[in-house]
């Protein structure tokens, strides 16, 4: 496992996990965001990105957040901003006037963060075991699927000594390796 | 990481960003292809 690739990976994680939700809804709350887009077009882009844009500062995520410089490329691209505003006009001193999100940095920005941090541990760990817990759950998944296959099927020749519900079907076998 | 997984979402495979600080707001200058 590549630590350099933790940031990145943990960040599409957990990005495709909270816009899963605000599209579709969280387990106790629904926010109507954008849907993705049927097919890939700039003015959905763009509509998609200005809907979350004031889904969070509607739902105070932000005070504030605008798109600025729209601009289309040449193909089915462009390039635009976003603005949030993490901070009451005229208190932006970045301690105490707004709200707390300075001290979030750390936490908003995984790329920056070292490896020998706590934070960056503590990313890994949570990453594993949730991997870990998908693994053993896929893994029982297909232990019953074949303990399934294995008792409901009734194609498979039955083995000798093992046939209890078509006896007759049962193969004659040597009588010191019946199972009785 | 949200726009990320929208524009993923919607056909953009290809968005990069650069992120801008300030005391006062954050800033996304984003490149869709």
């Amino acid at each position: 496992m590549d630590n350099e690739k933790l940031p990145a990976e943990l960040y599409k994680y957990v990005g495709a996990a909270i816009y899963k939700g605000l599209a579709y809804g969280f387990e106790d709350a629904v926010f109507g965001g954008p849907k993705p887009c049927a097919a890939a077009s700039w003015d959905c882009a763009v509509e998609g990105v200005q809907a979350l844009a004031s889904l969070f500062a509607d739902n105070g995520f932000c005070l504030k957040a605008a798109m600025l410089d729209v601009q289309p490329g040449a193909g089915k691209g462009g390039t635009f901003k976003v603005r949030g505003s993490t901070s009451p006009p005229g208190v932006g001193s970045g301690r105490g006037g707004d709200h707390g999100v300075s001290n979030l940095r750390p936490r908003l920005r995984p790329s920056e963060l070292p490896f020998s941090s706590p934070a960056a541990q503590l990313s890994w760990s949570d990453l594993r075991e949730v991997r870990f817990r998908e693994k053993i759950k896929k893994r029982e998944v297909r232990a019953k699927r074949r303990e399934n296959a294995r008792r409901y099927d009734t194609t498979a020749r039955p083995r000798c000594g093992q046939s209890r519900r078509w006896p007759a079907a049962e193969p004659s076998c040597p009588t010191s390796t019946r199972a009785w | 990481m949200v726009i990320t997984a929208f524009l993923a979402a919607s056909g953009f495979a290809n968005s990069t960003y650069t992120v801008k600080w300030t005391d006062t707001y954050l800033e996304e200058s984003w490149v869709v292809a």
